[in-house]
């Protein structure tokens, strides 16, 4: 279920509401697509959004090239995230309060296309998540489906505001928000206990991302791009992040494998390469997956493979109790290396498209285990731009998951982009002098 | 604090769709169509102590040139400034309803004192009044200005930062901010020169030349620009202070201006 359906263009819409009056010479125009690129990526123990900060006049005038109000933005707004830079509607006391008794992990959206639409979808959505929030009390969180007292973390936090979003987005479906939207966060993971684990999944959370079109039609996805130059990006998303083809496994581990720091491959990596093994020599599926474990591991190994690999009739029930999508919903690279692709893939694609361009932001949301097992996590603004404060004191404070939330700015204009770890490229024979 | 800003009875009810919109037409309520007495750019710039406004003081009626002193900054309370380019109507409605809000505050404030100083700040004001032009561009009967707001921000306790602000909202309810600012022409002209010019501890009287220069250079090339402009600023201090109309000298030798670009006697290039 591809979001494919676009909308008619924007002069068709602005005719539609024209009054008879008007002459077809000048009729406003109640639209104007100002840029933005917004990126999700979801990970075992991370999820992420990034988006360039150029906002353009809808041809080739730059209005800014540091804005972010509208772009990236946190769903709830008393959450301890605070994204954009002018979150004034939150009292600090009001928020200390709410992380003592609740710590959900942000959910974090990306929307791209017409700012003024953007905006207003930001106020409105956190105005319905508050008023939901609101309406139910702090201490009996039974009915509140979005705060989560489980020590594993924040539940079905991030689909609500998926869900949400859609509804919100749909309900304007004759004057639509031109706002093309992307979420991320965490969400409880749907891997089963036994095998699977790899490096991630330790505290039972994985990243979840969804991308939007303007009316409400989403998915959940593991990578996905929504704003102008959309075109450019999801490909060399889609590439960069993917395991590669058949014709590529020959005895080598797929790029953006996951790979432990002394240089031995990851349980799952084994486990993922033997499947490709079998997949590829035409065993039966069963003979690689375990007799133990059943959904759990069936679970594991549809977030790995492709559509193909997983024929319908073994499609069970997954832990969560839905089945569980065929479709990958999470890359298997570590954070950093996602960071740098995606960091990368926007200064490609700000070398063609106009409304592309000045600086990326890039926000990570990591889990509390994939933050602990990394020993450090940079905690604060990269360049000290942003002034947002991350809950980094209450980690010890609280027994949930604390999400980290780590700031990478690198700048387009860098000419010495750092290489990529973990990521080999297909061709490299081409590209050898 | 009403969005009070409609155009009229049947078109202030919810959203119009199409049909009524129409019926609405017929009976004489009009939605914006395009703008008559229009201003051009406003530019704007964060110096160290404030922000400074500069625009010109002509009115347009199409390529009339009609109104040469008319005032496109204006004062909403003691510390904030807005000024626009566009409908100039529009200008006199938004400052209207800013100033009555500013009024309404100044008369309910707790005390009479000036030091518990209630009056919104300019962040506050770009916030509302973001709002209200989306809420009409939603009505598809926008107020047709950019309008530039400038002064300081707001600690959550009401006091007043030294943190200074400049933002500016469309006519569709786009709002950005940033440290310099132009609309209309001015974001073509004058708004890479300040880009380039512009440091955040400029003195007043370095902003002020290079806001003239800008001014001067949008009257060499906007045909909708006059010499005759207006400079605003808002300090901690000072409040805000909107200077009277002058003329600014301009020079028409150059050199670029006189000699011919095409060899076939006429001008051939700018």
């Amino acid at each position: 279920m591809r979001s494919a359906w676009l909308l008619p263009p924007l002069t068709l819409l602005a005719t539609a509401w024209s009054s008879s009056s008007s002459s077809s010479s000048s009729s406003f125009d109640p639209y104007l697509l100002d840029g933005g690129l917004v990126t999700a990526v979801a990970g075992r123990d991370y999820a992420l959004i990034a988006s360039d900060t150029r906002l353009t006049d809808g041809g080739y005038g730059i209005r800014s090239r540091d804005h972010l109000g509208g772009r990236i933005w946190s769903a709830v707004s008393s959450s301890g995230c605070i994204v954009d830079g002018y979150d004034d509607d939150d009292d600090n006391e009001r928020a200390i309060a709410r992380r003592r008794d609740f710590v959900p992990p942000p959910v974090l959206v990306g929307s791209a296309g017409c700012s003024a639409d953007c905006e207003s979808l930001r106020r409105r959505v956190r105005l319905e998540l508050d008023a939901l929030l609101s309406s139910s009390s702090t201490s009996s969180s039974s009915s509140s489906y979005y705060y989560n007292r489980h020590p594993g973390g924040g539940g079905g936090g991030v689909r609500s505001v998926a869900n949400l979003l859609q509804q919100v987005l749909y309900g304007r479906r004759s004057f639509p928000y031109y706002s093309f939207c992307v979420v991320a966060g965490l969400d409880r993971a749907r891997r089963g206990l036994g095998r699977g684990r790899g490096r991630g999944g330790g505290g039972g959370e994985e990243g979840a991302a969804y991308v939007y079109d303007a009316i409400g039609s989403y998915e959940r996805v593991a990578v996905a791009c929504a704003g102008t130059g959309r075109e450019l990006l999801q490909p060399i998303l889609d590439r960069s992040f993917s395991p590669p083809s058949r014709p590529f496994r020959g005895g080598r581990s797929p790029p953006n494998s996951p790979r432990r720091r002394d240089g031995t491959k990851t349980t799952t990596q084994e486990e993922e390469e033997a499947a490709e093994a079998a997949a590829a020599t035409g065993d039966d599926f069963d003979e690689v997956d375990d007799v133990g474990g059943g959904g759990g591991r069936v679970s594991a190994r549809a977030t790995t493979t492709t559509t193909a690999d997983v024929p319908a009739s073994r499609q069970r029930a997954g832990v969560a109790g839905g089945l569980v999508s065929p479709v990958r919903t999470t890359v298997d690279c570590p954070w950093e290396d996602a960071v740098n692709v995606i960091a990368r893939a926007y200064a490609s694609v700000a070398e063609r498209e106009i409304s592309v361009g000045d600086e990326v932001v890039i926000c990570v949301i990591l889990t509390n285990d994939a933050a602990r097992s990394k020993g450090r996590v940079s905690v604060g603004g990269g360049d000290g731009d942003e002034d947002e404060d991350e809950d980094d004191d209450d980690d010890d404070d609280f027994g949930g998951a604390v999400p980290k939330l780590t700031f990478a700015r690198p700048t387009i204009a860098d000419p010495d982009p750092p290489p990529l770890p973990n990521v080999r490229p297909y061709c490299n024979k081409s590209h050898d002098a | 604090m009403s969005l009070s800003l409609q155009s009229g009875g049947a078109a202030s009810r919810a959203l119009a769709p199409p049909s009524t919109a129409r019926a609405i037409a017929d009976q004489g309520n009009q939605m914006t169509t395009r703008p008559i007495t229009t201003g051009t750019s406003v530019l704007g710039m964060k110096y160290r102590g404030g922000v400074m406004l500069a625009a010109d003081t002509l009115v347009s009626y199409g390529s009339l040139a009609k109104y040469k002193n008319a005032r496109r900054l204006l004062s909403i309370n003691s510390r904030t400034l807005i000024g626009a380019g566009g409908e100039y109507s529009d200008l006199q409605s938004i400052a209207d309803l800013l100033r009555g809000n500013a009024l309404n505050d100044r008369c309910t404030a707790d005390s009479l004192y000036e030091e518990d100083n209630n009056e919104e700040c300019a962040g506050e004001v770009w916030s509302y009044l973001r709002a209200v032009m989306y809420q009409r561009r939603n009505r598809m009967n926008p107020l047709w200005n950019d309008v530039v707001v400038a002064g300081f921000r707001q600690n959550p306790d009401g006091t007043t930062t030294d943190s200074p602000f400049l933002g500016v909202v469309d006519k569709i309810g786009t709002a950005y901010e940033d440290d310099v600012l132009a609309t209309g022409f001015g974001a073509y002209i004058a708004l890479p020169l300040m880009r380039e010019k512009y440091r955040p501890d400029m003195e007043e009287g370095e902003a002020r030349a290079l806001l003239e220069d800008c001014l001067r250079i949008l009257f060499y090339r906007d045909c909708r620009a006059l010499n005759r402009v207006q400079i605003a600023k808002v300090t901690m201090d000072g409040g805000v202070l909107v200077s009277e109309p002058y003329e600014l000298d301009t020079y028409w030798d150059f050199k670029g201006f006189v000699t011919n670009k095409g060899e076939m006697g006429t001008d051939g290039g700018w």
